[in-house]
């Protein structure tokens, strides 16, 4: 189905110059460690922990509210190191995530209240289902679906994934205008 | 919005389109043959194995090693409890020197974790390793032996049994006339060539199969020991069902006696048409990229045809104006013309749908056209406000209007689009000589609008 428009008010969003609208309400720490490529939304009550670790985000991704990006840390023998975490293009994220991924691929999907643990790498065009939760390290392999708790062999997604998530994230972006 | 992973995944989409074999189907799911010039759905297609590889390490394997390996990853292992992907853990340990009693060395151990259940190697009882990699030692299989024998007893059957076919081809060869050899134009006799042929010993008859041990049957069959009848059982401690079946070869009944699982791996399917044998699908081999050496999919072909959000939930015998939207896949413009289908031509429909009659210019796709600010007015079609309500580089949004003809169930129309279709197969085989050959395809497709408002 094609969406409708989405409204926004001006004063509730910042829109920088390569188009990316991030909402007032948003929690955003260390930002000058957060890096968003283009075109991305972030929506209302999200927490981005740029102070712990760089973020990277690509271009036109889509974080809904409520979620949390939170950088995963492994202990040496000397101490504590955060990883840096990796967002790629085109990546849908629902609200009430809770991402402590190191690697989060292009064109992805992450489902509504999922929970990616420490450490996990996903890999390009894979979904994460509602209300998953990702083991930590984990590694999902390219065009998988991850649904429950479960590492078993996954469902593979339709090889078209790329170009559906290009177009229902440029399409969201498209429709989400200022009031 | 609305999670539309269930459509995606369970081809329960709200546009389906009829595949060449009648069957109903999201175009996403499809493939489209630029041979046959058709669509098809998964299972006109034949599935064949392309590339085995492990989901945890991403190195593929050839499917020659995969057999061997019994289709499991040497170097990953799996928590025989919960079946996620275990990770080694380092812990550091002193120990006096043995050279130098008062200095300390400290040695690192690693031992395997689940991450997701926290069961460790330890709780079996399994000693730390001094390296992290390549002394995890599965267990010995007691059955082997036996199951080896097996094997190779039916092999020399199956062996025995082929030969015995093609010695029974010969002996009606025999009856045929003496033929020429095409080589040297000698005449020969046919039994002799088609011995020598087929390479057969002159033995007058095929080595006997190897004979394996018959299995014994057991006469006395121990009885239950007391314990089962007196002292309670402690669920905690027995396995299930599928811990037990996940290693079939000893199938453990207790959580002490589980064993560290290989992880088994992931094949990549190639997907080929089955009327012409085209390869319609064929998945890059390096396992970490998403990317496709031959890719003819559906939505790469066919012009997309979806709902547009925000039309009112249709009532009984009540005309209502839905709009639909109408995507052109191909670097080439294309016109297209919607015909409605009648119950007649596909099952279950239960509305009317009446699409605009004339024939719409949809422009070819552009990938650079959202970085071009530019509008150029003198070639922007001029469209009737009441037909398309919205044009942009290769999308339109046609107004159609709606009426349903039954009071309860779902409101199912039918459509069929005609459209050009530029065939850039043929062009690519003539070498550029000729232009690609464009011809007329129509494809029938069924809308789902949800319930029908009382």
């Amino acid at each position: 189905m094609e969406l409708g428009d989405v409204k926004y008010s001006r004063a509730d969003f910042i829109e920088t110059a390569s188009g990316n609208k991030v909402s007032r309400q948003s929690i955003l720490c260390g930002s000058q460690n957060i890096t968003l490529n283009g075109k991305t939304v972030i929506q209302r009550d999200c927490v981005i922990r740029g102070d712990l670790a760089n973020i990277g985000i690509g271009r036109h991704c889509v974080i809904n509210p409520n979620t949390v990006l939170r950088p995963s840390f492994k202990k040496f023998s000397k101490g504590v190191s955060f990883f840096p975490l990796h967002i790629g293009d085109h990546v849908f994220i629902e609200s009430d995530c809770v991402i402590s991924a190191a690697n989060i691929g292009s064109y992805c999907y992450i489902g509504k209240g999922s929970i990616i643990g420490r450490r996990c790498i996903i890999k390009e065009c894979c979904a994460i289902a509602e209300g998953s939760i990702v083991p930590p390290e984990t590694v999902i392999p390219p065009l998988s679906f991850f649904s429950g708790t479960t590492s078993a062999p996954y469902e593979e997604l339709p090889e078209c994934t790329k170009d559906l998530m290009i177009d229902i994230t440029k399409n969201y972006y498209q429709h989400f205008i200022p009031s | 919005m609305t999670s539309f992973l269930p459509g995606l995944l369970k081809n329960n989409s709200v546009v389906n389109y009829r595949c060449s074999c009648s069957k109903l189907s999201p175009v996403y799911r499809q493939y489209f043959c630029r041979y046959c010039l058709c669509l098809r759905c998964w299972y006109c297609v034949s599935h064949e194995p392309d590339s085995f590889f492990c989901g945890n390490c991403l190195e593929s394997m050839p499917s020659t090693e995969a057999k061997m390996k019994r289709n499991r990853c040497g170097n990953c292992l799996c928590c025989p409890v919960c079946i996620h992907t275990l990770s080694v853990r380092a812990t550091s340990q002193t120990i006096r020197d043995a050279t130098d009693p008062t200095k300390n060395i400290t040695k690192k151990q690693y031992y395997l974790a689940c991450a997701q259940c926290r069961w460790t190697s330890r709780d079996i009882g399994m000693a730390d390793k001094p390296q992290s990699s390549g002394l995890w030692q599965d267990p010995e299989n007691q059955h082997l032996a036996r199951i080896e024998e097996l094997s190779e007893y039916y092999q020399s059957v199956a062996t025995a049994e082929r030969l015995e076919k093609e010695r029974k081809k010969v002996s009606v060869r025999r009856r045929s006339l003496t033929m020429y050899d095409r080589q040297t134009g000698r005449r020969r006799s046919s039994f002799m060539s088609s011995l020598s042929s087929l390479n057969l010993s002159l033995s007058p008859s095929v080595q006997p199969p190897v004979n394996a041990p018959a299995a014994s049957s057991l006469a006395d069959i121990t009885p239950l020991p007391e314990e089962f009848y007196t002292v309670a059982m402690e669920i905690g401690d027995s396995t299930t069902l599928l811990q037990r079946h996940a290693a079939p070869e000893r199938q453990p009944t207790s959580i002490r006696d589980l064993q560290p699982l290989h992880r088994q791996l992931v094949l990549r399917r190639n997907s080929r048409c089955r009327k012409c044998e085209h390869n319609l699908c064929k998945p890059d081999y390096v396992p970490s990229s998403s990317k496709f050496k031959i890719e003819l999919l559906a939505l790469h072909h066919v012009p997309e045809i979806k709902i547009v959000h925000g039309y009112n939930a249709i009532g009984y015998n009540t005309e209502e104006r839905v709009v639909l939207s109408v995507t052109n896949p191909s670097d080439q413009s294309t016109s297209i013309t919607l015909e409605p289908l009648s119950n007649r031509e596909l099952n279950d429909v239960t509305a009317t749908i009446i699409p605009p009659s004339l024939q719409l210019q949809i422009g070819a796709k552009d990938d650079m056209a959202e970085f071009d600010d530019v509008v150029d007015d003198e070639k922007a079609v001029k469209d009737d406000p009441d037909i398309v309500v919205f044009r942009k580089t290769n999308r339109i949004h046609v107004v159609t209007m709606v009426t349903a003809h039954k009071c309860t169930g779902d409101v199912i129309v039918a459509l069929r689009i005609s459209y050009n279709y530029t065939n850039t197969a043929t062009a690519l085989q003539n070498k550029g000589e000729s232009p690609p050959a464009v011809s007329q395809l129509e494809q029938s497709l069924i809308i789902n609008l949800g319930q029908v408002q009382v």
